[in-house]
């Protein structure tokens, strides 16, 4: 591999392109319509990101070792889901049984 | 793609399933609880790990204790009606009011000593720790821990806060 600096003054390439001049003028109103064009670009891929993102997904879907990850993933979420959601029920039951227990035996708590 | 869609939806059903399973064991206990007539006594057999024998007892235990309750209780509502109507017929303390209010008091005494002869009854069927543990948590819960003269300054705490 050439070790060589592109930029070194003995390049031929380097020198040719320090003395290259362009001469060519740019059309009338090009810098209004790359703009334009970028502008469109950024909008199309904004309204199809859902789906592309929804392609790619799928596409990774078919390799085994991404199809792992997702399930895994997705049980994950699940499992965890799962657990916090029973936690907090079986504290609001808990809570209201042992409040339950209180006013059955509390004799002031029965007459207020 | 078809099997694409198919992990897609696979995984989505997959991690639905995984909730509702781990949600449905983790709580088995409590909704059987629900479908009970005492769901309190079962919460305490659990809170304070009673054994199936000792859990007969305090069942026993409290069977008992709550219709003499509900006597005790009712009394004490009629007394306190009748304080309510003394009250709002006169401006001054009538020897009838005070009456009222020492038999009010006198009862209420007497509940709250009863109550007191129960939580002991309970604890002594629980372990020896899980009683201290018990006698500790109904202390704080009920009527017992209502403010004494001169106790203006204890905070006030919720009533049916978890032991």
């Amino acid at each position: 591999m050439n070790e060589t600096p592109p930029t070194s003054g003995k390049d031929p390439l380097s020198k040719t392109l320090r003395e290259w001049k362009i001469e060519a003028s740019l059309p009338p109103g090009f810098q209004a319509q790359v703009w334009r064009r970028i502008e469109a670009a950024e909008t199309t891929r904004a309204d199809v990101s859902f789906g592309a993102w929804l392609v790619s997904l799928m596409q990774g879907l078919v390799r085994p070792k991404f199809a792992l990850a997702y399930v895994t993933a997705l049980l994950m979420v699940g499992l965890t889901l799962g657990y916090w959601q029973s936690e907090r029920r079986t504290a609001e039951w808990d809570s209201a049984m042992a409040g339950r227990y209180i006013s059955a035996v509390d004799p002031l708590q029965q007459t207020r | 793609m078809k099997r694409a869609w198919l992990i897609l939806i696979g995984g989505l059903l997959a991690g639905t399933l995984a909730c509702g399973t781990l949600y449905f064991a983790r709580t088995a206990d409590h909704r059987e609880w629900q479908a009970s007539q005492t769901p309190e006594l079962l919460w305490l057999k659990k809170e304070f790990q009673l054994s199936d024998a000792e859990f007969t007892q305090v069942s026993q235990l409290h069977a008992g204790y709550l219709p003499m309750c509900r006597e005790r209780c009712d009394q004490m509502a009629r007394v306190t009606e009748e304080l309510k109507k003394q009250l709002a017929n006169t401006n001054t303390l009538t020897t009838e009011t005070q009456a009222l209010l020492d038999r009010r008091a006198a009862m209420m005494a007497e509940c709250q000593g009863e109550m007191l002869k129960h939580f002991y009854a309970v604890s002594r069927v629980m372990p020896a720790e899980q009683g201290r543990r018990y006698l500790e948590w109904v202390q704080a819960q009920t009527c017992l821990r209502e403010p004494m003269m001169g106790a203006h300054e204890q905070p006030a705490e919720g009533r049916h806060g978890k032991p």
